[in-house]
């Protein structure tokens, strides 16, 4: 990319080339790969991500049979569940890392009683065992260190996002230092004028209702800048994700950019919480804390209302969002 | 049943090179392989260096071989379209000990023939390379050493050997031989016979050298563990950066890959499974603990794949080239992290041997040109970024795999060619495809069924 997008600046889409008035990166986040996770032992056959494995079974129709361990307990992973159940497998097993079901309760409480699935908290997955083809998972407890192999013949790898960041690294936009996803403000502009995020690029991951909301939220912030060629970002304040938080969206608090789709701060807990408490920081000064009303757990997006912010004032330094 | 003049037993880079050059005679040749493809075993998973041999030790077969080979090869790739960088390599020096150690690497390198090493201080070593971890105390640059793809140096020779008539007999393993007049190969799908007989098998050649009734060596396979790490990392990464050779081996090194990846490693363990590729934690823990004092920068990137190969080593550090002129059976064992790049030099050596004992044949006068191979390198262009063949051929405009940017048309080729993949894992060395960051998320599911409308092969 040469330039930003839009006036005084062009995007390149080779072949052929392309020079738009402004760009909307919408590129979604997939699941980390059985590497990226550092999943050790053999390279065998019936390993999937989630993503694989629905494209198999829903867009080709495979058959697939065995047990299946499923690792990861976020809303994903039950729906990992189901897909294996509707091609002929047996899930067993869910593995977490972490102590508490990371979904509704409903979905986990009532997802274990329809679907006989085991759930293994506190657990980590240290190797892949097989020959060809997947024989057993090693699991490893987090708490005594003991070491288990479940004997399985399919291992969906579920959740763990990462953005798909790629051409926003290359647009050299500035990314978040946690997701790596570009960072963006509350109309969804990049540090790039004319160059907007939308979606789970943004927010890895959130459900794909809450991603169209982006979608007609960033039209609106397209249609200023075409028209009115307001679209420069990264004016206001940093917002980082402290304790408690893997990531918050949007990272960057410009009062000319409006508040988010549906009023909302977006925010990835690393720990689960009956009741989230939210505190923000500026400048090392405590300048707001809420106690939100619902709880917190890891592996599902908790919403913030964004008026968490309203006493930040801009140019007194970053802002750090926790949870308490 | 009419015999082979010979048999190459073992379609690597070493066997396919040696069935190629045989083929360039009057004679018929057959390359045996046991397992399904040709490049699936110690060819496939290394560290895809073309070697100079500045660091061999001067006057052993290798050091001759990988010098010459190194010629050879990087001819031939120009002609086939393998895909080669010259990075150039930078051995960099942490101890004190390590610093005094370089003015000896360079001198022998220059008794390998090599003189284009030069000395560099450490701040010409953070200049070449800003992201190394702190601590750098010198280095040595190599400029020859080179990138390459070892999947299309094994595809480009055995599809040579393959247009130049030489049968090639995938699946078929040897189990027992019987020496004689001809000679017999019993193997999983039956008996062969063969005037002369090859000894390519890397992992295995041990056994096919005790079969013939030797005991000379074995075969220690050596795991080498690889992280692949993402693109985004490759631009910290502009030469192969070598650890300098202690009395434990060759270290950990970081090198930018053909692919535009970088890769960390490779671990050395050995082991007694010929089989045994799996990864082990302690392989990646020891590795991401050198990662993070040689690169530390490199660590926040995302992980691409984890792989480990296996190379065939033996008691000895040197190839283990033995000729028997009775049994008229020739050994190319024990050849392991150079053989790539030493595999041509290896096939006209071995010609040499057996036209010294008495394997005769005239050259051919009619050799087919030599193919040219899908260019797999991310320097060069590949289909995807050429408007005019997308134009004449929608299906290279057709991207199926969006990480490496694969296309239909590729993929199509690859099904269709002179040695068409067996497999996924034979697809994927062909084209690349499910081998970018998503590791399958995208394209598993389209990749697969391509491969099952393209039926058994």
């Amino acid at each position: 990319m040469g330039g930003g997008a839009g006036p005084g600046g062009h995007l390149t889409a080779r072949p052929g080339g392309a020079d738009p008035g402004a760009v909307v990166l919408a590129t979604g986040a997939r699941e980390r790969s059985r590497a990226a996770r550092f999943i050790a032992g053999s390279r065998v056959g019936g390993v999937y991500t989630t993503g694989a494995l629905q494209q198999l079974v829903h867009l080709h129709g495979r058959r697939l049979e065995g047990r299946a361990v499923v690792v990861g307990v976020e809303l994903v992973s039950w729906s990992a569940v189901l897909t294996l159940r509707q091609a002929g497998a047996r899930p067993v097993l869910l593995t977490s890392t972490h102590a508490r079901p990371e979904v509704y309760g409903p979905v986990h409480w009532g997802g274990r009683a329809a679907l006989g699935v085991t759930v293994a908290g506190r657990t980590r997955v240290a190797a892949i065992h097989g020959s060809g083809q997947v024989s057993g998972v090693e699991l490893v407890n987090l708490d005594t260190g003991a070491r288990t192999v479940v004997p399985c013949e399919l291992v969906v790898l579920t959740g763990d996002w990462v953005p798909d960041h790629e051409l926003a690294t290359s647009a050299a936009l500035t990314a978040d230092p946690v997701t790596r996803g570009p960072r963006v403000d509350a109309a969804l502009r990049t540090s790039r004028p004319g160059v907007f995020a939308a979606g789970n690029l943004v927010h890895p991951v959130d459900t794909a209702d809450i991603a169209a909301l982006d979608g007609s939220h960033v039209a609106a912030a397209v249609r200023d800048w075409v028209t009115r060629g307001l679209g420069t970002a990264g004016r206001g304040e940093p917002v980082l994700a402290g304790a408690g938080l893997t990531w918050v969206s949007p990272g960057w608090l410009d009062r000319s950019a409006g508040v988010p789709a549906r009023g909302r701060l977006l925010a990835w807990p690393s720990v689960a919480a009956p009741v989230a408490r939210v505190v923000v920081h500026q400048g090392g000064l405590e300048v707001a804390r809420r106690s939100l009303p619902w709880p917190a757990s890891p592996g599902r997006v908790l919403r913030v209302p964004w008026s968490v912010l309203d006493s930040v004032i801009v140019g007194r330094g970053p802002v750090t969002v926790s949870l308490r | 049943m009419t015999a082979y003049d010979v048999v190459v037993v073992g379609a690597g880079a070493v066997g396919a090179a040696t069935a190629r050059a045989l083929a360039g005679l009057e004679l018929r040749v057959a390359l045996v392989e046991a397992r399904s493809d040709v490049g699936a075993g110690t060819s496939k998973a290394n560290t895809a260096i073309l070697h100079t041999g500045f660091d061999a030790t001067p006057g052993s077969l290798e050091a001759t071989l990988v010098r010459r080979g190194y010629e050879l090869l990087g001819a031939y790739a120009a002609q086939t379209g393998i895909p080669v960088e010259r990075t150039g390599a930078l051995l960099v020096a942490w101890t004190q000990e390590q610093v005094d150690t370089l003015p000896a690497l360079d001198a022998k390198a220059k008794a390998n023939g090599y003189a284009r090493c030069e000395l560099l201080d450490a701040e010409a070593v953070y200049a070449a390379v800003p992201d190394l971890g702190p601590g750098a105390l010198a280095g040595l640059a190599v400029p020859g050493e080179s990138i390459l793809c070892p999947w299309s140096v094994v595809l480009a020779l055995a599809t040579d050997a393959v247009t130049r008539g030489v049968d090639l007999l995938l699946g078929m393993k040897v189990r027992e031989v019987t020496p004689g007049e001809p000679t017999t190969l019993h193997t999983s799908r039956g008996p062969l016979q063969a005037r002369w007989v090859v000894n390519a098998a890397g992992l295995g050649s041990d056994l096919v050298d005790q079969a013939f009734g030797h005991q000379r060596f074995t075969v220690t396979p050596r795991r080498g563990e690889l992280l692949v790490y993402d693109k985004a990392a490759r631009p910290m990464v502009p030469v192969i950066v070598l650890p300098v050779p202690s009395t434990v081996g060759k270290g950990v090194l970081v090198s930018p890959t053909i692919y535009g990846n970088v890769v960390l490693g490779p671990t050395a363990e050995d082991r007694t499974d010929r089989a045994d590729t799996a990864t082990s934690e302690a392989g990646l823990a020891f590795l991401l603990d050198k990662g993070r004092a040689l690169m530390p920068a490199l660590l926040d990137h995302e992980v691409t794949a984890a792989y480990a190969g296996l190379r065939a080593a033996t008691e000895s550090s040197d190839y283990q080239v033995h000729l028997d002129a009775g049994q008229r059976y020739l050994c190319l064992g024990g050849i392991r992290s150079t053989g790539i790049t030493a595999s041509m030099a290896i096939a006209e050596h071995a010609l040499e041997l057996l036209a010294g004992a008495g394997l005769a044949a005239p050259a051919r006068a009619d050799l087919p040109p030599p193919p040219q191979v899908p260019n797999l390198g991310e320097a060069f262009l590949r289909p995807y970024a050429q408007p005019e063949l997308i134009a004449a051929d929608p299906a290279y405009g057709q991207v199926v795999c969006f990480c490496e940017r694969v296309t239909a048309g590729e993929v199509r080729d690859a099904l269709a060619s002179t040695i068409p993949p067996a497999d996924l894992d034979g697809l994927r060395r062909r084209t690349r495809v499910t081998m970018g960051r998503c590791q399958g998320f995208y394209c598993t599911g389209t990749v697969t069924a391509l491969l099952e409308q393209a039926g058994p092969r």
